[in-house]
């Protein structure tokens, strides 16, 4: 009986180790890298580039951080309202903690201008990857900026509409 | 007699999936703010080895009704709410024909842990097909919420199976006579 619970006691904290070992390296693999430079672009419901652009990125900024600098962004409030302030957060879970996140429904530049309603479309962060566009898992402040990549923000209809 | 003796048993079934189904809800509920822990799995474990495959379902299918109707956090999706059924009711289903001679405590955290991807897996096909989630993007997103439901399962089960289950099974003796 009480080797079982030696061997019970070793096995669970083999697991906890384990488990905050992986949680930390996976943190640390998905840490903010830079400074560096990506390239931006921006296109419509219908794939039509709006705006292309390369951005330098400092370390510790995050995509939303570089938007701001550029753009004029209007964010979704709490009721998900149109707040060119931006003011308002959303808890996000990343990489093992919560972060204060903003969601993005428009960008304004000098020649271009997206928005969404965030009920019939929204605007998707695509990364180039392998000769394709794919979704990134993260939102505007939780991806991870990686110098010398392309980031797509389309404008994409909302499943059913 | 002998039909009052059934009648009698019978509501105390039913007040007995009442109560299980109370504790389901209110560990559920109490353990939300950290994500995918919870003795869930665990309890439907321990439910299913005590009551077998049919009480273990009912006390499922009304934790499920609960969990969607009462839950301060507010429902799932509805589209998600028969991938969270099938989920918590292959358990018992699966203890019950594949796995029925798994009773050792070492076996069973296995299955919870194996089990934690599982219940993840159950979510993919609505994510997939009906909301346009892409695949991999939600498969890899979700592994980590399945580790860590996989690792409370084997854990609970591991520590609390063997002393529940001797508990459990005392009270039920003496709730039934």
């Amino acid at each position: 009986m009480r080797s079982n619970n030696t061997l019970k006691l070793i096995v669970t904290l083999s697991v906890i180790i384990l488990l905050f070992a992986g949680i930390y390296f996976y943190e640390q693999s998905q840490s903010l890298s830079g400074p560096g430079e990506f390239e931006l672009v921006i296109a419509n419901e219908n794939e039509e580039i709006l705006h292309q652009e390369t951005l330098a990125f400092d370390e510790g900024m995050s995509l939303y951080d570089v938007l701001r600098t550029h753009f004029a962004l209007t964010c979704a409030s709490n009721t998900y309202d149109p707040d060119p302030t931006c003011s308002a957060s959303f808890r996000f879970f990343v990489n093992g903690s919560t972060i204060d996140g903003k969601i993005i429904l428009g960008i304004e530049g000098e020649t271009f201008e997206v928005m969404t309603d965030w009920d019939r479309t929204y605007l998707a962060i695509e990364v180039y990857q392998n000769g394709s566009y794919r979704l990134t898992t993260k939102g505007v402040n939780g991806y991870t900026l990686k110098d010398g990549e392309r980031i797509r923000i389309i404008v994409t209809k909302v499943s059913g509409w | 007699m002998v039909e009052m003796g059934i009648k009698t048993k019978h509501v105390k079934d039913v007040a007995l999936i009442a109560v299980l189904a109370a504790v389901l809800f209110a560990q559920q509920i109490a353990l939300s703010f950290i994500p995918n822990v919870s003795f869930t799995a665990f309890l439907i474990i321990l439910y299913t080895r005590l009551l077998g495959f049919k009480k273990t379902t009912m006390i499922v299918v009304v934790h499920v009704i609960a969990t969607n109707l009462l839950s301060p956090f507010g429902p799932v999706l509805p589209l998600h709410i028969p991938s969270m059924l099938i989920g918590w009711i292959l358990i018992p289903v699966l203890l019950s024909t594949v796995f029925k001679n798994l009773n050792s405590v070492w076996g069973l955290s296995l299955f919870g842990f194996f089990f934690g991807f599982v219940y993840g897996w159950m979510f993919i096909p609505v994510s997939v097909f009906l909301l346009d989630i892409p695949f991999m993007e939600y498969f890899l997103m979700d592994l980590i919420f399945e580790l860590i439901m996989g690792i409370s399962n084997f854990l609970a089960i591991l520590w609390l199976y063997e002393p529940m289950h001797k508990f459990l099974s005392h009270q039920l003796h003496k709730y039934y006579q």
